[in-house]
């Protein structure tokens, strides 16, 4: 007897990775994982829902306590092979209100029901024989069966594993929960297409929905980054001060203000981007010396030095864009100027790319002006040319962990740290730097006439990016 | 889709930019949903969706707004009426000492009204058309120049505002700006309409005074001009005026014997060509004009701006039909709409017990007494009995006396077996259950001590020694986790001669 939804009822000894399985499928954080045995007393359902219809459930279950004793129970009861389900059934009946076998009648009660089942070890801990017990009742259940080798450690004793394994479960797969990618996922799932043809449809579809889902969060991610970057690229925070009062005195002030508005801009971004991937309870570091680049302060030292373009390809980007006006020069006079405009626009660019490069924090200008007996303040828009390249490094490196995150893990999240490779801006293409350059000199320009266009085409080019990474 | 919905769509998705995207997503969809059968297109689904999620639809934005506009409508509509109406009273003003001059009436009331219809043309002309006409981009740049001195005195009365409400203002301005392009074409017929409204209520209102002073006053009607124009040249030129509307009605041509009858001269105030030198009566000749002039003001004042007027309407409402609804936001709202909403969470949110945080103390204060013990592998337990013997030697100094097995496959052949066997033993040697560290004290073992215990004496010492094993075949310490967790599950049996030991001391 199977459910007409496919169902599966995630089964394993106790602390085995069963939650972690549940969590990282169902891209479910608020499910309790904990290296505490049997923090999952009863089961929980995990419907793959599509607008409300459900589609596919998986079931977490208590873990089996006592499965040699269950079994010498249902052998003692045992008439014939073909009564072998009955006896479970009775077996559960027998139980069920007692104090005797708890975890055992709630995890065997779904499969009985019809639900197919995912059979978790673990993978990093040796093959024991008395994991055949409950090998053997799930077989005498008579259910589609699937065995997943989840490691959870770093020792490797799949190969002790799959013998036995194979012997009871019509499918073996490895799959290790805490580091899965979408791919992973995906796989795992066809493989359940495997265990009951009747499911195989709906199975697809689950599937198509769900490649479908993630190109959607792929490209809502980019257009987020996008925002973030046009936000902070044009922002700029003015205050009125008295006409007498000295600008200085607001400097702290204005300057914390305006530098707090950008971090909490970044902030908002990256929860929109951790709520896009279902991540809903992510923690972030709050000490200084261990934290991730990505998670570290937008000014630190540290992030400025790490992340953005190198200084030589800074230089040779405003070189390129400073050669690129003075050719147009050139050639508006015919070349007469033996490419003087070229050299010297190459040069000036270059050069005011160092002295912008100087400036890792914005400080305010000048009094801009003065109106109704009032100095106006302003500070920003951010001007160093490392800037946009800097945010938005932090911005790819937040999405790819983000992305990459198992929702079953549950520390908090860190890159390496001090490596200089984990640029993604500086590991680009000449071809696509150039553009990003570009749109990002529009965009200070503040050319809100094209803003649309221009947001279209970096929403593109940061698709292609987030594809790649 | 009407400019109400546009501003109150528009209206919405800034209220939305600030709520929580899954609460948006789930929302959305279930209205996307129910429109799915019907296929609407966008336009239509973006109405319909706006229709779900405006609750305060009398006090919307797009209908203060609309109700704003349509106010201004009235309002230009008055104001048109009454300017039409005091335009034409003060050209028609006829005290009977001068006459009217014709002139004047087509110059205030027709020329200048043509002017600006040919400026609207020209306006309306495409960008590719309009270059090729000379002058009119100097035009627009006196047009641009125009609007840039205007946007300055706005900036100017901005910059009064306190800094707060200047950067409020900006981010507005910003969002207006981007919106421009999209909306642009709507802005303009918007517009457009208003003026329109103003005109046509001017003609009007011309148009009434000037009937209502031909029929209840007495008008003298004369042409006079600084310029040297000939009655011929004049004639030609009304003749030419008159050409719509000639062939239908004959009389609202001026004749030549009308044009030279009716020239006048301010200075000998009197008109050129007494009446009694012509075949017409004084006083039909000072008159005739008026079918003329009544006739130039419905063609070239009232009919083009009825005509503009339908025709800015109808732009305006292809324009809002045509907006392509594309940018971003939209996009992510008929994203919302349209896409399935997959939903993968538990529904029911799992109870969850308080951790215990505690660590007992790592090290062990054990004395090992005696000098065998008992062994018991619990759940297959993979170890050669030298290495075992080695081990149980070094850490507790002693001998293995028997080894049984418990928490194997066959538990009659482990767990019933080893409590059949020791029950009733009178040997106070230890009992060293050796279990697996990392596997989980479970129910299993908690059943098979109680058992145990009813087997042997009450003050037979059980120790559950922590094994851990490594892929090299190297005993470890178990970890602080694993300790902690077989130290809190055996205090559960509160047994007070059951203790667990690492096999392996601690450092």
């Amino acid at each position: 007897m199977n459910s007409e939804v496919p169902k599966f009822a995630v089964i394993g000894r106790v602390n085995k990775g069963k939650s972690s399985i549940v969590s990282t499928l169902s891209e479910d954080d608020s499910v309790t994982i904990d290296s505490i045995p049997g923090t999952t007393r009863h089961c929980y359902e995990f419907p793959f829902r599509i607008d409300g219809r459900t589609l596919i459930i998986l079931i977490d279950t208590p873990g089996f306590q006592q499965a040699p004793r269950a079994l010498a129970w249902l052998r003692a009861h045992e008439v014939s092979v073909t009564n072998r389900r009955e006896i479970v059934s009775k077996f559960v009946q027998e139980f069920q209100n007692t104090d005797e076998f708890i975890d055992e009648c709630r995890l065997l009660k779904p499969i009985l029901n019809g639900a197919g089942i995912l059979y978790v070890v673990d993978g990093a801990k040796p093959f024991r024989k008395n994991y055949e017990a409950e090998m053997e009742i799930l077989r005498w259940t008579g259910q589609p069966r699937m065995a997943l080798i989840n490691k959870i450690g770093e020792s490797d004793y799949s190969d002790d594993w799959r013998p036995a394994l194979d012997q009871y479960f019509s499918v073996v797969r490895s799959f290790n929960a805490h580091y899965v990618s979408f791919n992973d996922r995906i796989r795992l799932l066809e493989a359940f297409r495997e265990l009951y043809d009747p499911w195989r449809e709906t199975i697809d579809q689950s599937i198509r929905y769900l490649k479908y889902e993630w190109e959607r969060r792929q490209r809502v991610a980019a257009s987020l980054i996008t925002g973030l970057l046009i936000d902070e690229l044009t922002y700029e925070k003015e205050i009125a001060i008295g006409k007498n009062e000295n600008p200085d005195s607001y400097k702290n002030k204005i300057e914390a203000e305006f530098h707090e508005y950008l971090r909490g801009r970044e902030r908002k971004a990256r929860v929109a981007i951790e709520h896009l991937y279902q991540h809903l309870k992510v923690e972030t570091e709050e000490d200084d010396l261990d934290r991730p680049i990505f998670e570290q302060d937008l000014f630190a030292k540290t992030t400025w030095n790490l992340l953005g373009l190198t200084p030589k390809q800074l230089i040779a980007l405003g070189a390129i864009a400073g050669a690129t006006v003075g050719g147009i020069l050139d050639a508006s006079v015919g070349a007469t100027s033996f490419m003087m405009g070229t050299l010297i626009g190459g040069t000036v660019g270059g050069v005011s790319v160092l002295y912008f490069s100087t400036r890792r924090f914005a400080t305010i200008e000048n009094i801009i002006g003065v109106f109704q007996g009032k100095q106006m303040v302003r500070i920003g828009p951010h001007k160093n040319p490392n800037f946009p390249w800097i945010l938005l490094d932090r911005a790819l490196l937040h999405y790819k962990s983000i992305r990459d995150l198992a929702h079953s893990r549950r520390e908090k999240i860190k890159l390496a740290t001090g490596n200089k490779e984990q640029r993604v801006v500086a590991n680009l293409d000449n071809y696509t730097r150039k553009k990003l350059n570009r749109i990002f000199s529009s965009i200070r320009k503040k050319r809100t006439r094209d803003a649309m266009e221009l947001q279209a085409e970096f929403d593109t080019i940061l698709m292609k990016i987030i594809d790649d990474i | 889709m009407t400019l109400s919905e546009l501003i109150d769509i528009e209206c919405q998705l800034l209220i939305d930019n600030e709520a929580d995207p899954s609460e948006l997503r789930r929302r959305d969809r279930k209205i996307g949903q129910e429109f799915e059968i019907q296929r609407p297109n966008r336009h239509e689904l973006f109405i319909n969706w706006l229709k779900r999620v405006h609750t305060n639809g009398h006090n919307s934005p797009g209908k203060l707004f609309e109700s704003g506009y349509r106010w201004l409508g009235r309002f230009l509509l008055i104001f048109g009426l009454i300017t039409g109406s005091g335009a034409a009273a003060s050209v028609l003003s006829y005290d009977g000492s001068k006459p009217v001059n014709v002139v004047n009436f087509l110059a205030i009331m027709i020329g200048m009204q043509l002017v600006t219809i040919i400026f609207f043309v020209l306006n309306s002309l495409p960008s590719s058309v309009k270059r090729f006409i000379p002058g009119s981009g100097e035009f627009y740049n006196y047009v641009r120049e125009l609007s840039y001195l205007f946007s300055r005195l706005i900036g100017k009365i901005i910059d009064h505002l306190p800094a707060r409400q200047l950067n409020e203002i900006w981010t507005e301005l910003q969002r207006l700006k981007v919106r421009q392009k999209l909306y642009g074409s709507i802005e303009k017929w918007l517009v457009v309409s208003l003026t329109q409204r103003f005109g046509l209520a001017f003609n009007i209102g011309a148009l009434a005074t000037c009937l209502y002073l031909i029929s209840f006053s007495d008008l003298a009607f004369a042409w006079n001009t600084t310029l040297n124009i000939s009655n011929q040249t004049f004639h030609k030129t009304v003749c030419f005026i008159a050409l719509p509307w000639s062939s239908m009605i004959p009389d609202g041509s001026p004749s030549l014997d009308l044009v030279e009858s009716s020239r006048y001269f301010r200075l000998d105030d009197e008109y050129i060509n007494t009446p009694a030198e012509t075949a017409m009566p004084k006083a039909i000749v000072v008159g005739a004009w008026w079918l003329f002039l009544i006739l130039c003001l419905i063609c070239y004042g009232l009919l083009p701006r009825i005509f503009i007027f339908i025709f800015a309407k109808l732009k305006l409402r292809i324009a809002l039909n045509k907006i392509p609804l594309n940018s971003a936001d939209f996009e992510s709202l008929y994203d919302r709409l349209t896409r399935p909403l997959l939903e993968t969470r538990a529904l029911d949110q799992e109870q969850t017990f308080p951790i215990n945080n505690y660590t007992p103390d790592f090290k062990s204060d054990f004395k090992p007494e005696g000098k065998r013990c008992t062994v018991i592998k619990w759940g297959d337990l993979d170890i050669e009995y030298g290495d075992l013997l080695q081990h149980i030697k070094d850490r507790f100094g002693w001998d293995i006396k028997n080894t049984l097995v418990a928490g194997s496959l066959n538990y009659e052949e482990s767990n019933v077996s080893t409590c059949e066997f020791l029950k009733g033993q009178k040997e106070k040697d230890p009992l060293l259950v050796l279990v697996e560290s990392w596997e989980a004290p479970d129910a299993a073992i908690i059943y098979f001590f109680k058992q145990l215990r009813n087997a042997i004496s009450i003050d037979r010492h059980i120790i559950v020694g922590l094994v851990n094993i490594n892929s090299v075949r190297d005993w470890k310490p178990p970890s602080k986790l694993d300790w902690r967790t077989w130290k809190e599950k055996m205090t559960t049996l509160a047994d007070p001669f059951l203790r667990v030991e690492s096999m392996v001391e601690a450092a």
